[in-house]
């Protein structure tokens, strides 16, 4: 149970000592409407956050080591730090999903935005020769 | 409050509300969506 709100946290596990956490406060700043925890984050950093028109809760950051227990798909991952996105639903309560996003080095999500259609967009750097790209790009 | 102004810029007026969610913990990134509520994702170091 949530200490902060009264409401049961989310995901997969057991708040540990060191947390990064979500929260939603109503117009007002007097109401908490969510606040949950998304992973742990004792060798991770988490640098954005941003909000689609549904609702939608997306953290950025990287990550020092794989989370089993998190529901992560793994656009791609395999260096000493990965990039990471998260995406909360409009409840709080469930991840609409969780990704990696780097190549076999380096990788931070610095900084992020959601457009209406609910796409992400994430901003960053990378050490990473194999970072996934599109064709085209510079 | 402190303003640094310029011709171009208006400063606020006023603070709608300021609020703390746990003390000593650090507020990594905030959002707000279309009705006005905001997010924060926020670093803890004590488990709740």
């Amino acid at each position: 149970m949530c200490t902060l709100c009264g409401t049961a946290p989310a995901p997969t596990r057991a708040p540990a000592a060191e947390d990064t956490y979500v929260t939603k406060l109503d117009p007002t700043g007097s109401a908490l409407l969510y606040s949950t925890f998304i992973r742990e984050t004792t060798d991770d950093f988490v640098y954005g956050l941003a909000v689609d028109s549904g609702g939608g809760a997306y953290v950025c950051g990287y990550a020092t080591r794989l989370l089993a227990r998190s529901r992560h798909s793994s656009v791609s991952q395999a260096g000493a730090s990965n990039g990471f996105v998260t995406k909360l639903d409009a409840s709080g309560f469930s991840l609409s999903y969780s990704t990696y996003l780097g190549g076999g080095t380096n990788d931070v999500a610095i900084e992020m935005a959601a457009e209406s259609a609910r796409n992400a967009y994430i901003t960053g750097y990378t050490q990473s020769a194999d970072f996934p790209l599109t064709a085209g790009a510079f | 409050m402190n303003h640094q102004t310029s011709n171009e810029e208006t400063p606020p007026s006023h603070v709608s509300y300021a609020t703390c969610l746990n003390q000593g913990e650090q507020v990594r990134g905030i959002a707000v969506d279309s009705v006005g509520n905001v997010y924060a994702v926020w670093h803890s170091t004590r488990a709740h």
